[in-house]
């Protein structure tokens, strides 16, 4: 039905060498992008410097407070986004399901811009207690709203048919840009300059104490939706055939969304929306070792990593010493590659 | 003994099955038949515990179906359905291995494997082995999804794993429906040698010659309605058959001959030409 590789290529070795080459090239692009950017920091210092021999210097703060955690940041989150993807993919029994095409990083967003503009208006206490992470906190909330209102959608039917939760995600996502319009309205100055440049997408300015609960969040659920992979497997056969084979599905529903949600909304609050990476980077995986999600979830954690990476550096390097907001590059890469696989489909389908 | 007591389904206004009973026992091959829409699948759908009734009981070795979790259900049972909306390319050997799952705990990852090749051996679909499942064709993954089944049912028919929580069962839906005549065959007899090995071995199929060369049992529906059930040779009569099918035929039974269904050349159905 859909435009998937339908060769199974020489998948035993395939399988054996991606993830080691991946990592490799995770390590490359982890000291790359850690030497790159406004000021150059060679990556023998690098080392000196992680090692704790260069103390004190300038570079060893840029290093440690500016670079660091955003290359971290980077890593986790499109690991996390790729895992998602492949999540979202299997449980939609589609492989053009993206979370922010079926409406839920768009939840996610909605809580975060309630939390920036509202936040201390409409609940005096909310953003003092929560401080810092307000934020992720309202976008966590905004999502796993979402993913329960499309959870029940599917259950009216008792199935989930693709078309209608796209169709679905087509309202949910115009739902919230009418509410983003609306509070974009309410604001202030300053709040209009955060919501902007959050809703585009960033990984600037993240420090440690911001970053690390949302880590923290991420690593839960990509290890949770890994644990997943044999049920998703035996899923993608059908609903009813998965039943027989002794898998409770209605639970493998519920367990998919609230540990996509947890990971979109955490990723969604730090980062803004980036697009695309959840839908590529499965895709590309799935090419090379096929369908099995014990090899697929891996391998798209260490494609997310590496490309979300690879896009922060060039949205930081390109017009230095400004930033392009780095969800313009992820879609400016990913939209193109989203026609060209909607276009195979349909190519398949007209045979 | 899996079961059906005076099961009663009824969905969107239609009423898919109408006070109906039948069962199957260990060792026996049981086949269902009658005309479109009479509610075969539904009674296999009850049976397999999909279907919620609006009154009767469905038991499975004693026990109500429902009392079962979907992992102990599938240690129990294997069901082979009609359609399967397979997108993803997972290749051969990878959705006969999906049967593993619901055995991870009773058996170990080599016994498991050996079920699965076994299973694609007897399906005859070993040259396929390798290939991605989508871009096979309509008979061959008919077949490769019975490996599959083959390969779920396998180890409950152990010795050691029937005496520890009874007999399995196997509901096949249909599996004659896209193969030719070599397979119709070849697939309907080893769903009796299943039964031969101690299985309950319940069978969908519209083709009354299959039907009548393989059951111990027939049951014939009819609007959702039991007609009558027993051995092939006096449930197929016929009266049954003008009655249920509305079509003149019998059932030869000559010796060292399948039974098979002869069908008058004076038929409502068929168009005289002239």
């Amino acid at each position: 039905m859909l435009a998937l590789g339908h060769v199974v290529i020489e998948r035993e070795l395939a399988r054996k060498g991606l993830i080691p080459v991946l990592l490799f090239a995770c390590l490359l692009i982890w000291v790359a992008a850690l030497s790159i950017g406004g000021v150059d920091i060679s990556w023998t210092e690098v080392i000196a410097i992680l090692s704790g021999t260069e103390k004190g210097s300038l570079q060893q703060t840029i290093l440690w407070e500016i670079r660091f955690p955003r290359v971290v940041l980077s890593l986790i989150a499109g690991a996390g986004l790729g895992v998602c993807g492949a999540a979202m993919q299997a449980i939609f029994r589609n492989p053009l399901a993206d979370p922010g095409l079926i409406g839920v990083s768009s939840g996610a967003a909605l809580g975060a811009v309630t939390v920036i503009v509202l936040g201390n208006t409409l609940f005096t206490d909310f953003t003092s207690t929560f401080g810092l992470y307000a934020v992720p906190i309202g976008a966590f909330l905004g999502c796993l709203a979402v993913c329960n209102f499309i959870y029940r959608l599917s259950g009216f039917s008792g199935q989930f048919t693709v078309i209608s939760l796209l169709l679905a995600g087509i309202a949910v996502n115009a739902i919230v840009g009418a509410f983003i319009g609306v509070l974009t309205l309410i604001s202030n100055d300053q709040e209009l300059r955060d919501l902007t440049f959050w809703s585009m997408g960033s990984l600037a300015g993240n420090h440690w104490a911001l970053v690390l609960p949302s880590l923290i969040a991420i690593v839960i659920a990509i290890i949770g939706l890994y644990r997943l992979s044999q049920p998703l497997n035996l899923y993608l056969l059908g609903e009813a055939q998965a039943k027989h084979l002794g898998l409770n599905v209605n639970a493998l529903k519920k367990r998919v969304f609230i540990l996509t949600a947890l990971c979109i909304g955490a990723a969604v609050a730090v980062t803004g929306m980036i697009g695309f990476v959840g839908f590529v980077v499965p895709h590309l995986i799935r090419l090379i070792v096929g369908t099995d999600h014990r090899y697929l979830m891996p391998g798209s954690m260490l494609l997310g990593a590496l490309l979300l990476t690879a896009s922060d550096l060039l949205a930081r390097t390109i017009i230095l010493p400004a930033e392009v907001p780095i969800g313009l590059i992820t879609s400016a890469l990913g939209g193109p590659f989203f026609l060209i696989m909607l276009m195979k489909t349909y190519k398949n389908m007209a045979k | 003994m899996l079961s059906l007591h005076n099961a009663t389904a009824q969905r969107g206004g239609n009423t898919l099955l109408n006070n109906v009973s039948l069962s199957v026992a260990a060792g026996e091959c049981v086949v269902i038949v009658g005309p479109n829409g009479a509610g075969k699948s539904s009674a296999l759908k009850a049976l397999s515990g999909d279907l919620t009734l609006q009154s009767g009981e469905v038991h499975l070795n004693d026990t109500a179906i429902d009392q079962f979790t979907p992992l102990e259900l599938a240690q129990r049972r294997a069901v082979l359905t009609q359609s399967y909306d397979l997108a993803f390319p997972f290749s051969v050997t990878e959705v006969v291995e999906m049967a593993s799952f619901c055995h991870q705990e009773q058996c170990s990852k080599q016994q498991l494997a050996d079920y699965a090749r076994k299973a694609i051996d007897e399906v005859e679909v070993n040259h396929l082995a390798h290939k991605c499942f989508t871009t096979l064709s309509g008979g061959e993954q008919q077949r490769v999804q019975l490996a599959r089944v083959l390969a779920q049912l396998s180890p409950a028919l152990e010795p050691s794993i029937i005496a520890k929580q009874g007999t399995p069962y196997l509901l096949i839906d249909e599996p004659t429906s896209s193969l030719d005549l070599y397979h119709q065959y070849h697939v309907m007899s080893l769903a009796r040698a299943a039964a031969d090995r101690g299985a309950g071995v319940i069978i969908v199929v519209h083709d009354l010659s299959l039907a009548a060369s393989f059951a111990d049992k027939l049951y014939v529906l009819k609007s959702g309605k039991l007609v009558t059930s027993g051995k092939a040779r006096d449930v197929l009569t016929s009266d049954v058959l003008r009655d249920v099918y509305n079509v003149d035929a019998s059932l030869t039974l000559a010796s060292g001959q399948l039974p098979h269904l002869v069908i008058s050349q004076h038929n409502d159905c068929i168009t005289q030409r002239t």
